[in-house]
Order: structure tokens, then C-alpha cells, then sequence
């Protein structure tokens, strides 16, 4: 890896945190919560968009560019933070032209991954990276947040069940219960597609599609082995396992009836699947993720469990408050999401100035 | 000459967790590359790179050392980070001078791979 490659790497990364803030604060003005300093109200309309394409989106496409190790692939993330720049500029059509644009060239990155090894994670995470274009797709072409958001979920839930169903080859698994989650997640990519076009049907069977991938990582994930390890693997595996539980509570929202596009549920199912699912899973994959990508070294520090408790234990009362009716909550949940963001940038910040906790190091057998 | 880890020159010679650091020295070089290999750590799942047949080859000519990684999956953002950290851990072994860690893909990694302890770990009964 040269020097540009990687200032390239950190570069998307900080775009990738730039949308963050913004859209972190962009989704408290939303929550009604006074702010000394809040964006504007393009960006606080953008708050959707800025997290799926302009950071989780981002960074999928970075980490699968740094995996396929070829110069073209960056044109993925790098797309995808000029789609950021747009964003935080207020230029929606162009952005999401560019997100398409990254969202092919991840498309691009999956074919040659497929092309060296053909299984059926690298099939899901190539099924998912198609949902993303054909969403962004839609999206430049003028269709709202709410018709999108099926598809978009569907490709975070794709690319991250995929991972796990690739990593928990290394545990004794039946092979009845691969079978089906290569089953449940061609369904799931099925569900998405058709949500794009017929959202009503379609969304509930997508909801219903990812609660049963979620009791499949429940019951068969690595995570239910490695949380017994001391250190990062604990952490890293709590993070998925409570991930797990909300795409389950995600699923059964979207599975309940027709979405409403806003509202109550609206707002409950996509928080539990993007804040309780894929922010979860981007806490528990940090301190293994920065490393690789763009050498920031980010040991494990038992300091980093109390920003994934805020994160938790805040989605669990902005859900509770949804479900109530009780705005106080959902307001005191979206700011403990917020600040459980702040949190791990402070813990962050701690690990890497004592370079991290004690690290017991695991005795295979 | 060559020697590949695995097609041991002498037979009599101890197995790597028998020898005492005290006669590491006296180890074939092969052998202290693998037990360096060791200490690099896949970070998801806490076993270390030897333990879970990702080590396809040592190939040792005179204080060259030629090391053949495999990664779980393509998709893998971590194989340039544990290539490097192979690199560092086998730079550290007395006696070895340029080292290469090769990214190999064929034959693709299967769990059959991973050594009894590891798998002994992660709930195989085998």
C-alpha cells in the first residue's frame, strides 16, 4: 500500500465522519432537541441519506475495495464521499447520482469477488450491492426516502449477514441451517426488490425475512462462541449478538402491516434495523476495522463497552417512546443515540492513549 | 536448499511445543517461522493465523523465508493488516533475513484446515 493509498483511506474516512456529525445533528433538530448549532434544513431533511449512503454505505464500499486490493475498486468509496460532499452541499440529484455510481462500482467489487470464490455469502453480499444501485437508482431518479428504505436496509442486512454466515463457518454448523440462510437471505434480496415497485406486500415480507435472519444469527453466529473469549472478541461479539436482537425487533415492526411512510413505526423499524443492527455492528468492528483500512490503531480498551450500553440501552427508549407515544422518551432516546456516538469517540480516544486494557490472549483447546 | 514446513528434514526432531526456548535456537528455522506466526492474531476471533490453517507454507532458503497466507475469504478487508503483522513476526526470528508473505487464494480455505486446538475452541468435537 503506497502513502496516497493510504491518505486516499483516511480522506473517505473523514468525509464519512463529517456526514456523521452532520447527520447526527441533524437527526436531533428532527427529534425536537435545541441545538447551539444545528444545520441547515436541506441537511436536516438529508439525515436518512447522509447516514446509509454518506457513512454506513461509505465505509462498506472502502472495506471492499481495501479487500479486492485493486486501484479501480476505490472508485467505490470515493463516489460515495464525493456523494457526502454533495449532500452537505445541498445538491440531492447529483448526490445521489454519484451514490449510484459507488453503488455500481461495490456491484463491480462483489462480481470479482464472486469470480474468486463462488459461495453463497459472497452471492448475498453480491445480491445486496445490486439492491443498493437499484435503490440509488430510484433515488436519483426523483423516489422518496420512504420507498428506498426497504432496499436500503435490505442491503446493509444482505452485506452484514453475509459476513457473519462466512465467519461462522469456523464453528460446527448443520448443513441444513446454511442452507436455509442462504435460502432466508435470497428471499430477503427477493422481498427488497419487489418493495422497490409494490412496497405494501413486499415490506412485510421483507420484515418477516429479517426476523428470521436474525433468530438464524441468534442461534447459529460465531458471536454465540466468541462471547465466551476474554477482550476484543467478547466486545466485538456482544455487539453483533444485541445487533441480532434488533433486527429481529426490526423485522417484526416492518412484518406488523404496511409501512406508513413516517410516524411512529416508521421511525421505530428503521432506528432498530440502522441504529441497533448496523451502527451496533460498525461499534463492535472499529477496533478491527480502522486498523486494517487505514492503520489508525484502535486496541481494545473495556472502556469502549460503555458507548455500546448508551447505544443500546438509548434505542431502547427512543422504541419505547415510539410505542407509547411518548415524545419525552423518543427525545431522550435519540439524544442518548447521539451521545453514545460521542462516547465512543471519547473511549476511542482513551483506548489509544493507554494502549488499551490488559489483552489476555486466548489459548486455543 | 529449500525446506517447505511440514516435510521435515529430520524426523527424530522434536515436535515445536517439546522444545524449551532454551534450544529454540537449535530449531529449524522453518519451525521458529511457524511458532512467530503464531503470535499474529485474526482479531474476530481471537486464535492465532497457525491455529486456523491459514499458514499454507514455510519455504526457507538459506535466510530467505517465503510464508503462504490465505485468508478465510476474499471479501476480507484484514489480509493486508495480517500480512503485514506476519511479515513483522517472522522478521523477528534470529537468523531470518529478507522475508515475502505471498496472499494465496488456491486451494480456497475450508474449516478442515483449522488444527485440532482451534477447533477443539470454537466447538468442533474434532
Amino acid at each position: 500500500m503506497t502513502a496516497a493509498e493510504l491518505g486516499l483511506r483516511r480522506g473517505v474516512l473523514l468525509v464519512v465522519a463529517a456526514a456523521a456529525l452532520t447527520a447526527v445533528l441533524g437527526g436531533l433538530v428532527r427529534a425536537a432537541i435545541a441545538l447551539p448549532v444545528a444545520p441547515g434544513p436541506h441537511q436536516v431533511a438529508l439525515h436518512g441519506p447522509l447516514f446509509v449512503v454518506g457513512v454506513f454505505g461509505t465505509v462498506i464500499a472502502l472495506e471492499r475495495a481495501v479487500a479486492l486490493a485493486a486501484r479501480w475498486a476505490y472508485l467505490a468509496p470515493v463516489a460515495g464521499a464525493v456523494a457526502v460532499g454533495l449532500l452537505l452541499a445541498g445538491w440531492s440529484s447529483p448526490a445521489a447520482a454519484a451514490a449510484l455510481l459507488s453503488a455500481l462500482a461495490l456491484v463491480a467489487i462483489n462480481v470479482a469477488i464472486v469470480r474468486r470464490q463462488l459461495a453463497s455469502f459472497t452471492l448475498l453480499m453480491l445480491a445486496g450491492a445490486l439492491l443498493l444501485a437499484a435503490a440509488n437508482a430510484l433515488w436519483w431518479r426523483g423516489a422518496g426516502v420512504p420507498t428506498v428504505a426497504p432496499a436500503w436496509m435490505a442491503f446493509f442486512v444482505l452485506t452484514i449477514v453475509a459476513e457473519r454466515i462466512e465467519l461462522s463457518r469456523l464453528a460446527p454448523t448443520p448443513r441444513w441451517a446454511s442452507r436455509l440462510v442462504l435460502a432466508l437471505g435470497l428471499a430477503v434480496a427477493t422481498a427488497a426488490a419487489f418493495s422497490l415497485v409494490s412496497p405494501s406486500p413486499a415490506t412485510r415480507l421483507l420484515g418477516a425475512g429479517f426476523l428470521a435472519l436474525a433468530l438464524w444469527e441468534l442461534r447459529f453466529d460465531l458471536a454465540r462462541r466468541t462471547v465466551h473469549m476474554p477482550g476484543l472478541p467478547r466486545y466485538s461479539a456482544a455487539g453483533i449478538l444485541a445487533g441480532a436482537g434488533w433486527l429481529a425487533v426490526g423485522g417484526w415492526l416492518l412484518a406488523l402491516g404496511e409501512l406508513p411512510p413516517a410516524g411512529p413505526r416508521y421511525d421505530a423499524a428503521l432506528h432498530a434495523v440502522l441504529v441497533g443492527f448496523v451502527l451496533s455492528m460498525v461499534f463492535a468492528h472499529a477496533p478491527i476495522i480502522l486498523p486494517a483500512v487505514a492503520q489508525i490503531r484502535l486496541p481494545f480498551h473495556p472502556v469502549l463497552w460503555w458507548p455500546l450500553a448508551i447505544l443500546h440501552g438509548g434505542l431502547a427508549v427512543r422504541l419505547a417512546g415510539d410505542l407509547v407515544g411518548s415524545g419525552a422518551w423518543r427525545r431522550a432516546g435519540s439524544l442518548a443515540n447521539a451521545l453514545a456516538l460521542v462516547a465512543f469517540l471519547l473511549a476511542a480516544s482513551w483506548a489509544r492513549r493507554t494502549g488499551g486494557g490488559r489483552q489476555p490472549r486466548r489459548q486455543p483447546g | 536448499m529449500c525446506r517447505r514446513r511440514g516435510e521435515r528434514d529430520n524426523p527424530a526432531m522434536p515436535s515445536t511445543t517439546d522444545l524449551s526456548a532454551s534450544h529454540s535456537a537449535r530449531r529449524p528455522l522453518a519451525e521458529r517461522v511457524e511458532q512467530a506466526l503464531t503470535r499474529v492474531i485474526d482479531p474476530e476471533v481471537g486464535l492465532d493465523v497457525v491455529s486456523l490453517g491459514l499458514v499454507y507454507g514455510i519455504v526457507v532458503a538459506g535466510n530467505l523465508v517465503q510464508v503462504e497466507l490465505t485468508m478465510t475469504t476474499p471479501a476480507c478487508p484484514l489480509a493486508e493488516q495480517i500480512v503485514r503483522e506476519a511479515e513483522a513476526a517472522v522478521r523477528s526470528v534470529d537468523g531470518v533475513g529478507a522475508v515475502s508473505v505471498l496472499l494465496v487464494w488456491n486451494p480456497p480455505w475450508t474449516p478442515a484446515r483449522m488444527r485440532p486446538e482451534a477447533r477443539r475452541a470454537l466447538g468442533w468435537s474434532t
